[in-house]
Parts: C-alpha cells; structure tokens; sequence
C-alpha cells in the first residue's frame, strides 16, 4: 500500500442542517488512488460524492476516519502539511462560471496562482500562462477576458488551466462537464483524457453520467447513501455490474440506439435522504432482490471477480468478511 | 450583444446607455461640487460678510436669495455651505463604510465567535435611536465637526457591517471561493481579493443614500448647536439661524432647506442609477 | 390523416437595443396524434423558443413571432386573440419545464393546485375536481394520492414534483403535452421512470408529445421522432430510427458520436469543434458551416433548406445531398 497516493480509511462526514437534523452525507469509505490513476465517482443526488471530495481536500468538514494524502494526514494536518496538500492538489468545479471570480480577468486568475506558489520567476509568468492556456486549448490571447466574457467550455478550461498551475499530482473533479453542451464535453473530456496521461496526473472524476466514467477512468466506484457499494476496474464493473444498484444505473442509461429502448420496469422510488438513511443495507427499500437479512444488517464489503462489493447477496454467511478484506490488503 | 454594441455609432457618447436616474444625479451632484470648488469665484458675497443696511431682504436682484439677519447675502451662503455639507456627507460615510465593511467582512468570513462578538455589538449599537446616541456621543466629546464625524463612525458602521456580512456569509459558499482555498491562497487574500470586490456594489450603493442620512443628520446636530458652529455657512446652522425670521422672512430657512432636498435628491438618483447599473437588488 | 399539429414556415425574432436578429427561423414539422416528437439541441439552437412560441409564451415584449403558422387541430395559434389562445393553453396543450420546483405553488397544496385548474377549465364542482385530482395522481404513479394530494411542493422530491406538474399539465385532458427538458434536474433513474411514465401515457390516453432535449439517448429511448435543431433552425427531421442510424446532416451524425455513452470502451471521444453559435451572431450560410469538416464555399453563402432525402426524413445538407461525401464521421 506504500504506492497509494490518497489513502481514504473508513471516513464519514455529518453536519447538521438547519432544524438540528443530522446529515450523514458520508458513512464509512475505504479506497486507495495510485499516482496517475483516475477514480470514478459515481451516484446520485444525495450519495455524498460531492462533499466526499471536498472533505478529501479539507474543504469541507470531516468527521471520523482518515485521509492521507502523499504523507499528509489530512484530517488532523498541521499548517504546513495542508499547505503542501494545496499545492499539490486542485480542484474543477461543475458550475464553470461560478468557479472563476467574476472579477477577474482568466489570465490574472492563472497568474494568481503561479505568484502565490512562486512556480515561474516573475518575469517567466506571463509566458507560462501563455503556456498553460495553450495546454488547454485556450487562444492566449483571451487572458484579458473576463468569465462572462466567455463561453461555458471556454470558462472550463480556464478553470482546469487554472488548477494544472499548481503542478498538482491530484485533481478533484466535481461534476466537470454536466453543466456543458454535448458537444463541447466531448471537448473537455478528451481534454482531461490527454492531460492525465501526459502529466502522470490522478483524478478523482466525480460525476453521475456513467457514459463519462466509462470513457475516462481506470477505476469506478458507486455511491449510495454515503458508502461505496461496488468498487472495481472500470471495465469490470461496466462489464458485469454485481451490486443490484449498479445493474440498475447501468440500465438507466439512455442508449443511444433507437433498437435498445427504455427498460420496462425502470428502478422504482427515489434515493433517500442522507437526513433519515434507511436501516441495514440502505438500498433496501429500492432493491429488486431485496431480502430479509438486507433490512437488518449491514452488508460487508466482498470481493467478488476482481470488484469490491457491498451486498447481501455476495455474501458467503461463513466467511467472515473482515477476515476476508484483510487478507486482500495483505 | 456584442453585435448590439457594435452597431452604436462610435461618436456616441458612452454614457448615453446609462440609467436616466444616474445621469440627472450625477448631474446634481457635479454641480454642487463645482459651485463648492469654485465658491470664492461665483458667489457674490462672503459667507460671512455682514452689511447690516441690507438685513432682512426678501429676494432681489442684488440678493437673489435674500439676506438674513446681519445682511449676509443667502445665496452666497449657500454656496459656501455647500463646501462643509459636502465634505460633511463625504467624510461622514466614509468612515463609516471604511469600519463597516472591513468589520462585517470579518464577521462574515470568520463566522463563530468572531461573528458572535461583532453582532452583538451591533446589536447594542442599533438598540439606541441614532441621533440620540450621535448627541451623547458629540456631548461627551466637545461640540464641532471633528466630534462629529467620530460619533458617525462609531454609530454609522453598523449598517455597513450587516450589508457586508450578510453577503459575505453568501459569497463564502460560492465556488470560486472554495477553488480559492483549494488553490492554497490565504485567508486574507480571499476575502480581500476575491469576496470583497463581488459583494461592495451593494455597499456603494447604499452609501450614496446614506450620504443624504449623513447630511440630513449633519443639519441636524448643527441646528442643535452641537455641530459646525456660527457663523460658518452650513445649511443646517442657517436654518437654525432663520427660524426666528421664519413668519417674516421665509428665505432665510426656505433656501438652505431647498438645498439640502437638491442634494438628497441628487445622491438618492446617483445611488437608484449606480444600483441599477451594477445590477443590485434591493 | 391530417396531423395533430403542423407547423409552418415558424419564425422568432428578438429586440434588443435597437437591433433585431431571428432566434428561431423556417421551422416546420408536423406531429401525428399519439406521436411522441424530440427536439434536439445544444443551448442557444432555438429548442425551447420554439416550444414556448408554439403556445405564444414568450417571455418579455422583446420577442415576438414574426412569421408562421402553428396550426393545431386546424385552428392556428399563431392568429388567435390573446383570449383566444389562453382558452387553448392548458385545454388543448399542457406544459411542462425543467424545474418543476419553481412552477409549483410553495403555499399551496399540489392537490389544489391539479384541482384549480381543473375547475377552472372544466367548471365541475370543488369535491368533483378534488377526486379527478386524486385520481390524476395515482395516474401518474404518486403512491398514497389521497394524502399525498393534501402534501405541499416542498415535501415532494423531485421526480414526485415533476409527476405533479404533468398532473397538472394533463388537468383538463390536453392532446398535446410539450415537456421542456423534463428531466434534465432528475437522477437517471428517476428520469428513466418519468420517462415511461410518459410513455406510458401515450399509450393510455394518445396523448402527442413534444419532447424538448439536449440529451439524444432519451430521445432514443422515448421518441418515434425526432427534430435536431441548430443555430435556431430544425437541421434534419424524420423518424427516430432513421435519424439516428442513418443521419445525413454532418451535425447530427457529429453529435451522435460525441455521446460519451455511445460506442464502447475508453480512449478519446469524437468531437465537434468550436462551439454553438449564439443568436445575433449567426454564421452566414449553413449555421454549422464554422464547425463542419465538410463544409464548402457554398456552405457559407446560401441557407440550405430542408429536402426529402428518404420518404419522411428530411435534411438540411446539400453537401451530402449530392453524395461528395457520407454524413457519417
């Protein structure tokens, strides 16, 4: 495991709504990211996709477990420590106009970051950002622009040209191309596709269009109410979904052929709320396959051909699943 | 929109596609300025200068406005006034906004105690009737302008630090902020350089109404004999002044207070435009 | 048969500062009873222009239908009194948006407000209205309707609160529904079951559907056809199959490929690029012309016009008309 770059260890995340509700919005995730690899993130509204990677970045609160990044323990990170974890990680906004200060012309933005970090000598900036702005496929010539000067993709751009000043060796991407037009987040993801392999760059690729994930990650895993319920190489997952949620967000997919239609009997219900999560598996009350134990208990995650998964149905009553995890890690 | 812009004919003055409300104010406002610059050259007479053979003169020729008590010519007066009015509404917010925003801007961006503390003491400001704590402040002190522009200070900021909070408490969740934090940057840089910029319009706005409170106020604590004291030219002191002429010589009050409303009017237009051109919403 | 809905030559333009440009021009397509249309398009080609012209909803006085015919049932919409066309709105056609949250009533219960509009349509008594109401729910799969009907918009999720508004929309049984990006702010399952839901009442009812969206994969699942539009102009039309597996404009073929969910497998997606053109700053020519690795000199100068390529599917592209080179990429 000394080869992980983000070690993410049983971390939950709770905050109180308004009315002293409890939000559980992250109830216990396990995973590892290699440098250079890219993680999907997949879920609905509501599964705690988005405050898991703000609360792996110390941008949102953190309430139990642990987040180590490149050394850094995040949780408990002294000053120095998160400020060696800005500087080497960065993040890509869904909105891409709100994540740019409407105040700010793209180019100083870029060159904030790079006066701030002190990456180029002064004098260099200018060209760097250049440079940068190129990269991602922005005439430097638009540097004086303002967002609402720009379109939609263009402001995405700027925000990812933005987050690669950093020189970070992980991104966090949040829903980066929902907000955009077919055609141009077919742009943008190619984008992140050339850019990671050229930078050796990790990603975490928060999203709910799995079509996106397919295309872009090496390894996916599915959220639901604040777990992971299926977690596995991209290809196997896509392949042979095991856990009942993930069949069913696989089939909820709108094909795009007119012989392949809708699925008859489309999942039924609504996720639930992080507010009131349901007890045993949290699937339960949606899951076709439900069955007594799911009500009851907690299903541990196993692992089945080559995918962590988290269901009853998988699971073998003699094996105790603890057991089994750490041999897998071992 | 560009393709809009592009067909205005070059020679057309930029300013045309203003507010209409922005430019009468302006307007107002920049003549009021000018006659203050250039008091010495176009009023008549001195502020001060007495002739006591033409006390009490209606309007004339010689006296447009008239002339008070000691036959000091009105209209000149007010002109002259019009150098301590204006600096009195410009100082008078300044501060004001200048301990506001930095306050709420803190409050709001730092939440917890902080926010606490400072709302509090809001709170405690906001629980006495404004001029009645501007007159205990300026007792306490000494009677005069610079006893007044410290209580405005000490009472004026409270509504700048609400504006502010209020929206810095928004813009904090806002994602280029949060791309702020993640970008490393520290907590002055984004509050100062990111949030500030996106929420002082609102600021800017109400500080042009707040000038008319200011002057309005101003003319107040004079006429109580708390402020610019007699025989210095100020609007409110020459109302206070007239009001014992006021059933036999009515424009010895009427004009001065004619001037205040000119200039209420004026900053009032100037804060509708300025809120409308920058898209602030009341 | 003569169709439910046929739409000629339609037009809108907009003002702006003094300057005026077309944000939908020469639209024409026709629907049949029971058919369920798709309007294609990125943001700014026109799509829901058009759908809210064809009811005369434009928002603001600085829009306005320049020319056209909107003839639904041989009654044209386009010529109607204002009075006129509001009887139409609701009675004839019912709508539905994006965000069902901001076109419900947060202080009155989502029973009343199905209710409402049915007594006002319908002038049946209030406990009359109240069990069509009811019953309306439980059509479009609100479970427990009875109490569910007494619920306020903020107590419903949102796949709930769209069920209601095409409650509502279907209040005074319309023949045509217009649905504006119905589930663009849905969770994909959820958009799968408001999705057979509509199906489903089509099925039920022949309701006609027009179908507003960005999204080509729900237009595979849900439509018999399908409209692209660009740059404010219906760019290819026929039936879904066709259009889908043979396009013959070098737009639509681009777009089906840019689907990250089409095709298998990982490694750079296909892409169109540049991007949409927004209205007041049109291309000359074909309004793709900028983008389109076929385009020709021609391209830029004349507006080509839908023709007949195959019986029923229309395509603006003379460039693949003369067969100098397939549509497909």
């Amino acid at each position: 495991m000394s080869d992980s770059l983000l070690r993410v260890d049983d971390l939950q995340v709770h905050f109180l709504a308004g009315k002293g509700k409890l939000v559980r919005a992250v109830n216990g995730v396990t995973f590892d990211l290699k440098p250079g690899e890219t993680l999907g993130l997949v879920g609905e509204s509501g599964c705690g996709k988005s405050t898991l990677g703000r609360a792996i970045l110390k941008l949102g609160p953190l309430t139990a477990g642990r987040v180590s990044f490149d050394g850094i323990d995040v949780g408990t990170g002294d000053h120095a420590g998160i400020a060696q974890l800005r500087r080497e990680t960065a993040m890509i906004f869904q909105d891409p106009y709100n994540a740019l200060n409407p105040r700010l012309s793209i180019g100083s933005a870029i060159e904030e970051v790079l006066r701030v970090h002190r990456k180029v000598p002064p004098e260099r900036i200018k060209a760097r950002v250049a440079e940068l702005m190129q990269l991602v496929g922005l005439a430097p010539a638009l540097a004086g622009r303002r967002p609402s000067a720009l379109s939609g993709g263009q402001c995405q751009r700027a925000g990812i040209a933005r987050a690669l000043a950093v020189e970070p060796k992980l991104i966090i991407a949040d829903e980066c191309v929902a907000a955009l037009d077919v055609s141009i987040q077919a742009q943008i993801i190619n984008l992140l596709i050339e850019l990671k392999a050229r930078m050796n760059l990790a990603l975490i690729f928060i999203a709910h269009d799995l079509g996106v994930v397919r295309r872009l990650c090496d390894r996916v895993a599915v959220m639901y109410l604040g777990r992971i319920v299926e977690e596995g190489a991209t290809e196997d997952v896509f392949d042979a979904p095991k856990h009942p949620y993930t069949k069913a967000l696989m089939r909820a997919i709108p094909e795009i052929d007119p012989d392949c239609g809708l699925p008859a009997d489309p999942l039924g219900g609504e996720p639930p709320s992080p507010l009131d999560i349901p007890k045993g598996c949290a699937f339960h009350p949606r899951c076709p396959d439900v069955m007594p134990i799911c009500r009851e208990a907690l299903p541990q995650n196993r692992f089945v051909g080559g995918c962590a998964v988290a269901c009853h149905l998988y699971e073998d009553p003699t094996t105790n699943s603890e057991q089994e995890r750490e041999r897998i890690h071992a | 929109m560009s393709t809009a812009i592009a067909s205005r004919p070059g020679w057309l003055p930029r300013f045309s596609k203003h507010p209409l409300p922005l430019l009468l104010g302006a307007g107002i406002i920049g003549t009021i300025v000018l006659l203050a610059i250039l008091a010495p050259v176009v009023a008549p007479y001195g502020p001060i200068a007495q002739n006591l053979e033409v006390k009490l003169q209606p309007p004339s020729v010689d006296h447009l406005f008239g002339t008070d008590n000691f036959g000091r010519d009105i209209l000149s007066r007010i002109i002259w006034g019009a150098r301590i009015d204006l600096q009195m509404g410009i100082i008078g917010v300044f501060f004001p906004f200048l301990i506001g925003t930095t306050v709420g801007a803190i409050a709001g961006y730092a939440g917890r105690a902080v926010d606490a503390v400072a709302m509090r003491v809001v709170d405690i400001v906001l629980a006495f009737p404004f001029l009645v704590l501007m007159l205990a402040i300026i007792a306490i002190l000494k009677p005069g302008l610079t006893s007044f522009y410290i209580a405005m200070a000490l009472v004026g900021w409270v509504s700048y630090a609400r504006l502010i909070r209020a929206q810095v408490l928004v813009a904090k969740s806002a994602d280029y902020v949060t791309a702020a934090r993640s970008l490393g940057y520290s907590h002055l840089r984004i509050l100062f350089r990111h949030i500030l910029p996106n929420v002082l319009t609102n600021s800017i706005v109400f500080s042009m109404s707040d000038v008319v409170l200011v002057v309005l106020s101003g003319a107040a604590i004079s006429y109580l004999g708390l402020g610019v004291q007699p025989p210095t030219a100020e609007w409110g002191i020459m109302i206070a002044e007239g009001q014992n002429f006021i059933t036999t010589a009515w424009w010895i009050t009427a004009f001065p207070g004619l001037a205040i409303v000119v200039m209420a009017l004026g900053f009032s237009m100037l804060a509708d435009g300025l809120g409308e051109k920058l898209g602030v919403r009341e | 048969m003569t169709p439910l809905l046929a739409v000629k030559n339609l037009a809108v333009r907009a003002k702006m500062h003094g300057h005026e440009f077309d944000l939908v021009e020469d639209v024409a397509f026709s629907l049949q009873r029971g058919e369920i249309l798709g309007l294609v398009g990125e943001s700014g080609s026109g799509k829901s222009v058009t759908c809210r012209a064809l009811l005369r909803l434009l928002p603001g006085a600085n829009l306005s239908i320049t020319s056209g015919e909107i003839l639904f049932d041989g009654r044209d919409f386009a010529k109607m009194t204002e009075t006129q066309i509001r009887n139409e709105r609701g009675a004839s056609v019912g709508m539905i948006f994006q965000n069902p949250a901001s076109h419900l009533d947060p202080v009155m219960s989502i029973g009343d407000q199905v209710a409402e509009s049915i007594v006002l349509h319908r002038g049946v008594s209030k406990a009359e209205a109240w069990s069509q109401t009811v019953d309306l729910l439980r059509q479009v799969g609100i479970p427990d309707p009875e109490r569910r009907a007494r619920n306020f918009a903020h107590e419903f999720s949102g796949g709930m609160k769209q069920r209601a508004m095409i409650a509502a929309a279907l209040a005074c049984d319309p023949q045509l529904l217009i649905a504006d990006e119905p589930t663009t702010a849905l969770d994909v399952t959820v958009q799968a079951q408001i999705l057979r839901l509509l199906m489903d009442l089509r099925d039920k009812r022949g309701l006609s559907i027009i179908l507003v969206t960005h999204d080509l994969g729900v237009v595979a699942q849900a439509c018999d056809s399908i409209a692209v539009m660009y740059g404010g102009r219906i760019v290819e039309r026929g039936p879904k199959r066709d259009v889908l597996k043979a396009p013959f404009h070098p737009y639509t073929s681009r777009l089906i490929a840019c689907q990250p969910a089409h095709g298998l497998g990982a490694g750079l997606l296909p892409s169109i690029p540049g991007q949409p053109p927004s209205a007041g700053d049109m291309p000359s020519g074909c309004r793709f012309h900028p983008r389109c690795d076929l385009a020709q000199t021609s391209c830029r100068e004349t507006v080509p016009g839908l023709k007949e390529r195959v019986s029923g599917h229309l395509a603006a592209c003379p460039i693949t008309e003369a067969g100098i080179t397939e549509a497909r990429p």
